[in-house]
């Protein structure tokens, strides 16, 4: 007699049972649609950029000019606005992140934790062009009126705090997309932190480290690798943010050296240009500034799947 | 025999559950001590309550004295990060920490301390763990490629790294193989030259084998404790005979 196994568990040298076969071809038939669907999207953003890769070629990433009017294209000022607003909120909403990570998984109180968690994650839900409304009506005139004035008053012999200061700025759309990555960051970091296990933490303990030097040195670095993660999938968000951003940033295609000032974003510039693109090079431009998007953001989630499986290989052995 | 830890009315559980009940014992300088008993009896919670590991847990609870050279580790004026820098504890399961290279996670006790010459304490504590010959080449790798026994032998060097008075030990051999086994045991008799050392473990021939005194624990009651000749040569008590000849357990 067969015995069933628990859990759809077969026996080695068994004949694949027809629910299994099922899986594997539903499996497949689902990873299959996935990449034909972003291969369909790879090609259409291709086809659809052509004119423009063909008429600027290489130049098109390196040139800095934007006058759709003039006929000059030039994704610089986007790409180095994305780049520098994402890392900038990364800056600023990694250390909070951790911090609230490991208060909520280490340090809280089991009340507090109860109520705490649940409304960090509710902050992802709410919708971007709200935090962006928000951005415009509380924070762009905050930063104006009381962070920009302190920054250029102490630090504003560094190039990056010159004035004169606006409130629609990089710096505030770095905040803006802060805000939008910390519950992403810190509930991914604060599992990760809970599943560091109790042996290490122990482990520490024994040798005479005190709770601060224990959650430092053991237990972040055991968590790294899905911390890691979490921040690429921080990343991968503040660059890929429209909405909010576009409402804050000043969208003005220069290359800042001021992060008190204005910049703008290849998101951004889609969202805003794309309906008032008449032209077929203009229309092109725009959507070869979303394969570059398109590009960037892949590049950054295959990054952070492989540095995380790494970690994970490590962390594995113990 | 003069006494380096001098457990008194010692009481202890999780929530409503009462683990440990009212244990008085006091145990040698410079000696093995031994405890045995079965699954349960709250022999590993009677060490994790000499150095304060136990109130880690959430819903733990202790009562009762437990005299470090006189001193109540319990009293409201003890620090117990400074008790668990003197009472050292090698865990049940090697625990190195991943993240960090062989040499640096002997370092990190001596580190965190403020010790100057990491390096000299570094080398002698793997030498004192007998480990020192198989990793002295490889000290910047991860502790991850070292074997279990390696491993446990690592986590015994970081241990001693932080120049401890007593070393707990709790069942550091139910990962390991005979012949690992057989290492920890000599490095055990090795280290009571210059430690007093606690032994918590199941198994009954290895208490024989190493400790030069025996506890025996039975649902949280100490049960009987003497020399480890006496406790299996001469049990007082029936239930110990019963469970050293093996009727239960």
């Amino acid at each position: 007699m067969r015995q069933s196994l628990p859990s759809g568990k077969r026996l080695r040298g068994e004949p694949a049972s027809p629910d299994i076969l099922f899986q594997a071809a539903l499996a497949v038939l689902a990873a299959l649609s996935v990449l034909a669907l972003a291969a369909l999207l790879l090609l259409v953003l291709l086809r659809d950029s052509l004119p423009a890769i063909t008429a600027f070629g290489f130049d098109f990433l390196l040139s800095t000019e934007w006058n759709p009017v003039a006929g000059e294209f030039g994704a610089l000022p986007f790409i180095y606005g994305t780049i520098v607003s994402s890392l900038l909120a990364l800056v600023i909403g990694v250390p909070l992140s951790l911090g609230i990570a490991v208060y909520l998984a280490e340090i809280a109180p089991a009340k507090v934790r109860a109520v705490l968690t649940p409304v960090i994650e509710l902050l992802a839900a709410i919708p971007s062009v709200i935090i962006g409304l928000w951005g415009i009506f509380v924070l762009a005139p905050f930063v104006r009126e009381h962070l920009a004035e302190p920054l250029m008053e102490h630090a504003g012999f560094l190039p990056i705090f010159s004035g004169p200061a606006y409130g629609y700025s990089v710096l505030t759309a770095s905040l803006v997309l802060a805000i939008m990555i910390i519950p992403i960051i810190s509930s991914i970091s604060r599992e990760a932190i809970l599943a560091v296990p109790r042996l290490q933490k122990e482990g520490a303990l024994a040798l005479g480290a005190t709770r601060f030097e224990m959650l430092m040195s053991v237990v972040l670095p055991y968590a790294r690798g899905a911390i890691f993660g979490a921040v690429m999938l921080g990343l991968g968000r503040a660059i890929g943010e429209t909405m909010a951003v576009t409402m804050v940033i000043g969208n003005s295609p220069k290359l800042f050296t001021s992060l008190l000032h204005p910049g703008y974003t290849m998101a951004a510039v889609i969202a805003n240009e794309f309906t008032e693109a008449t032209e077929d090079l203009y229309l092109a431009a725009l959507i070869e500034i979303g394969l570059i998007l398109f590009l960037i953001s892949m590049l950054v989630n295959v990054l952070a799947r492989l540095i995380t499986r790494r970690y994970r290989r490590v962390a594995g052995g113990v | 025999m003069e006494s380096k830890i001098e457990v008194v009315g010692l009481n202890a559980g999780f929530g409503s559950t009462h683990v440990l009940k009212n244990i008085s014992l006091s145990i040698p300088r410079n000696r093995v001590t031994a405890i045995i008993g079965p699954s349960g009896c709250g022999k590993s919670t009677f060490v994790r309550c000499l150095n304060r590991i136990h109130e880690l847990v959430p819903g733990a609870w202790v009562r009762g004295k437990v005299l470090l050279d006189g001193k109540n580790i319990y009293d409201s004026d003890a620090d117990p990060v400074e008790v668990r820098r003197r009472v050292g504890m090698v865990f049940q399961k090697p625990n190195p920490f991943p993240a960090m290279s062989i040499f640096d996670n002997v370092a990190y006790g001596p580190r965190i301390h403020g010790v100057k010459d990491v390096h000299r304490v570094v080398e002698e504590s793997l030498k004192k763990a007998a480990l020192w010959e198989e990793v002295k080449h490889r000290l910047s790798h991860s502790p991850v490629s070292l074997s279990g026994g390696q491993q446990q032998r690592l986590c015994i060097a970081r241990a001693l790294a932080v120049k401890p008075e007593v070393i707990l030990f709790d069942e550091p051999c139910s990962a390991l193989d005979p012949v690992a086994t057989a290492k920890i045991e000599e490095l055990v008799l090795e280290l009571k030259e210059n430690y007093t050392i606690v032994i918590v473990t199941h198994n009954m021939q290895q208490a024989a084998r190493i400790a030069d005194y025996t506890a025996f624990f039975l649902m949280g009651e100490l049960v009987e404790f003497g020399e480890t000749a006496e406790i299996f040569e001469n049990p007082r008590d029936k239930r110990t005979e019963d469970y050293i000849t093996g009727r239960f357990g």
